[in-house]
């Protein structure tokens, strides 16, 4: 998918919890342009165009971030901090998508400038229904932010 | 000779009435004496003059006619004057003419007669007496002895002596009942000084006479005697006080004469040195020799410096009794010096510090003790406080792991169980999809219960925030919240009319959304529930409390009611975690308030629970 427009970047460490957001987002036809980042290393390395992803353009940007917290080698927060201390990365949308609502997480998250915190529901059907709310509104709803917002 | 001093008042007092007296009645006796003399004299002297005038006129004739036996028998009629001795006619010529008595020899008569008038010669009185008719005839001499004013001085002389004696044996008999009055208030004030002087006994009193010198004398020495006798008592009590207070600190004097060098004791200091009185020397050596031998040169010298440099002397050092046993003495004295500077003698005490210094060690060694316990127990705070930071830590690490790390494996189950259910939808058997719910539903129960104990972990580490709470719309807030529940449930909620709490608005809520959806729960089987939340006041302190008409429960259960994990009814009976009521009285405490409940079975249950700063 390196070419194609990333819409949604997933980052996740749980293959299961990768399958179900994926399940989610498929039954609503919102899977299509999913990069999924399995640590925060891997997700700061696609959004800050290295490693693997130096053919990447900081002005194609995915429309949002859908962040864990619980994260190997770069937590979810770092990973958040990164982004919103970066004037290239900034006003991307993040939504941390968490099993927790602990409090300083949240506090944190907000402190950083999360667009939006979400404890994952245990019941499925809210989960996928939390999802495809997610999918919805910031990618037909929200207007994104214009080309020129990360034109240095 | 005795000295007038010496001689007893009684006599003094006595001689100096008699001697008064004696005078004045020797000066009043000789007074009359001498009046009674002059005055018998002139009585004499007129007497004889009237005599001389007699015999003259009656000589005149004699003389006239020259007539010598005329003139001599004149003149023997003298002899009936006893007084007169001798009596001439003397012419005019003043010749001896006649005489008596006529055997008389003219040598004893003047030649010629003296001057007219009387004259007192020696043991006589002499007349010389005119003899005239018309012109002078001659002279009449006229001599009278003094024998009567002599007798009549004599008797009077002894009249007086007589008087005398007598005046002075009353005298005597009043003075000596009159000093007796004087003398014997002074007498018996001697006595009693005397008893006073010799007995020592400050209670005699000496008797007041009257309000005199005397009485007053007496009076101020019985003052004086009550003033010496309440000194001697006080002295005497000091003294006792003394002796007890040296006693009971166990000290002793002593006295060392510096000249002779003879040491004294007094009674206590020989027991302290373990010597007995007839075995002491009475040296300063002696002493030296009772000290302990480390302490026997430095006390010396203390001695002799204190004494050259004129301080007070001060040592606390040891001495070994005969049972060898090491007593702890502490002396101080003080050197007295004559007027050259020469040190004479040293006063000082002595006292048994052994006790004291026994106490010391022992409270040196239990401060040690002390402080080595209290670093040790330092020392276990500060490795407890670190262990319990550390555990705080793993607890904090624990529950964060647990709200990511628990629940993920939750959704996991609860999604794929799910997924089992929609994959297998068209030919699911009841069975299947019972137990499907059965997986789904534990999922969510245990995702419950750990958001419960999150959450009861959470309130125990909150800081609390203060603020004024308006209790009613809370509580309404919070009946809004239950709706899900209440749903299809004819209930009648009775607000009572709460105003305001000063408590930690978050968690009064949490205290509120337990207790109102519990009363909900467990009402669910009433047709109709009532549930009251009111506030009453229970033993003069305002209370808050939520009254259901539910199942109740049974008191006997009723300390079980607030402990994690503790339910006293089924499950499938009535869902919960046991983590509810946990965390209203964790929030409660935490606001140092009460709560308890009160319920019976079958007839609902009543949460009662104080709160500060509640205004109803």
């Amino acid at each position: 998918m390196p070419h194609e427009e990333v819409e949604i970047l997933l980052v996740e460490d749980s293959a299961e919890d990768v399958e179900l957001t994926m399940l989610a987002l498929q039954k609503n036809n919102l899977a299509n342009k999913v990069h999924v980042a399995r640590d925060g290393a891997q997700a700061l390395d696609f959004l800050f165009c290295r490693g693997s992803h130096t053919e990447r353009s900081f002005v194609k940007p995915p429309r949002f971030i859908l962040l864990d917290l619980k994260l190997p080698k770069i937590d979810g927060l770092e990973v958040l901090r990164a982004i919103k201390n970066d004037p290239r990365t900034r006003p991307v949308p993040v939504v941390v998508m968490t099993s927790s609502k602990e409090q300083r997480d949240m506090v944190e998250g907000y402190k950083l400038g999360v667009n939006s915190y979400i404890q994952k529901p245990i019941d499925f059907g809210q989960f996928r229904e939390v999802v495809k709310q997610l999918g919805y509104y910031w990618l037909v709803i929200n207007q994104p932010p214009p080309a020129e917002t990360f034109n240095p | 000779m005795i000295s007038l001093e010496n001689i007893p008042i009684r006599r003094k007092l006595t001689a100096a009435i008699m001697f008064t007296s004696g005078i004045v009645l020797v000066l009043a006796c000789i007074a009359f004496t001498i009046y009674e003399f002059v005055a018998f004299r002139k009585d004499i002297t007129r007497n004889v003059g009237t005599l001389a005038k007699v015999i003259a006129a009656n000589s005149t004739g004699a003389l006239a006619f020259q007539n010598e036996k005329d003139a001599t028998e004149v003149l023997s009629a003298l002899k009936a004057e006893r007084h007169i001795a001798a009596a001439a006619l003397y012419d005019k010529d003043g010749v001896l003419f006649a005489r008596y008595p006529t055997n008389a020899l003219p040598r004893f008569f003047p030649v010629t007669p003296g001057p007219d008038g009387h004259l007192f010669d020696g043991d006589n009185l002499i007349f010389s007496e005119p003899v005239a008719a018309e012109k002078r005839l001659g002279t009449l001499y006229l001599k009278s002895d003094l024998e009567a004013l002599y007798d009549r001085t004599l008797l009077y002389a002894g009249i007086t002596v007589l008087f005398l004696a007598g005046s002075f044996v009353v005298a005597f008999a009043i003075s000596t009942s009159l000093q007796g009055r004087i003398a014997k208030p002074i007498l018996e004030l001697a006595e009693t000084a005397q008893r006073v002087s010799h007995e020592k006994d400050y209670s005699v009193r000496a008797r007041i006479g009257g309000k005199d010198e005397l009485g007053q004398l007496a009076r101020s020495f019985n003052d004086m005697l009550t003033q010496i006798h309440e000194r001697d008592l006080a002295l005497s009590e000091k003294e006792e006080r003394l002796r007890l207070a040296l006693q009971s600190a166990r000290t002793g004097v002593w006295d060392w004469n510096l000249i002779t060098g003879k040491l004294t004791w007094d009674e206590f200091l020989y027991p302290m040195f373990g010597v007995e009185k007839e075995k002491f020397r009475g040296t300063i050596e002696h002493v030296n020799e009772l000290a302990h031998p480390e302490d026997r040169a430095w006390l010396t010298e203390a001695l002799a410096r204190s004494i050259a440099e004129k301080t007070d002397f001060f040592a606390e050092f040891r001495i070994v009794t005969g049972n060898g046993t090491a007593r702890y003495i502490a002396s101080r004295g003080r050197a007295f010096y004559d007027s050259n500077g020469k040190p004479v003698r040293m006063i000082g005490v002595s006292a048994d510090i052994t006790e004291r210094k026994r106490t010391e060690q022992a409270l040196r060694e239990s401060e040690e003790k002390y402080r080595r316990l209290s670093a040790e127990l330092e020392e276990r705070v500060e490795k407890r406080t670190l262990e319990l930071a550390t555990l705080n830590q793993e607890l904090e690490a624990f529950t964060y792991s647990v709200s990511h790390d628990l629940r993920a494996p939750l959704r996991h189950i609860n999604a794929y169980a799910q997924l089992i259910q929609e994959e297998i939808a068209p030919n699911i058997t009841p069975t299947v999809k019972g137990h499907i719910k059965r997986i789904v539903d534990g999922a969510k129960n245990m995702g419950q219960l750990i958001d419960d104990l999150l959450n009861l972990a959470r309130v125990g580490k909150l800081e609390l925030t203060r603020e004024k709470i308006l209790l009613r719309p809370m509580i309404e807030d919070v009946i809004s919240l239950l709706k899900p529940d209440t749903e299809n449930r004819q209930i009648e909620w009775q607000i009572g009319n709460l105003r305001w709490a000063e408590c930690d608005s978050g968690l009064l809520k949490q205290v509120f959304v337990n207790l109102l959806s519990n009363a909900v729960k467990y009402t669910r089987l009433r047709e109709k529930t009532v549930i009251k939340v009111d506030h009453t006041v229970i033993n003069g302190e305002p209370v808050i409390f939520v009254r259901d008409n539910g199942v109740g429960f049974d008191m006997r259960y009723a300390s079980k009611l607030f402990g994690v994990f503790q339910r006293l009814h089924l499950a499938e009976q009535f869902e919960g975690t046991g983590v509810g009521l946990a965390t209203v009285a964790r929030i409660i405490q935490k606001h140092h308030g009460k709560i308890w409940a009160e319920a019976e079975l079958d007839k609902g249950a009543t949460f009662y629970f104080t709160i500060p700063g509640l205004h109803s």
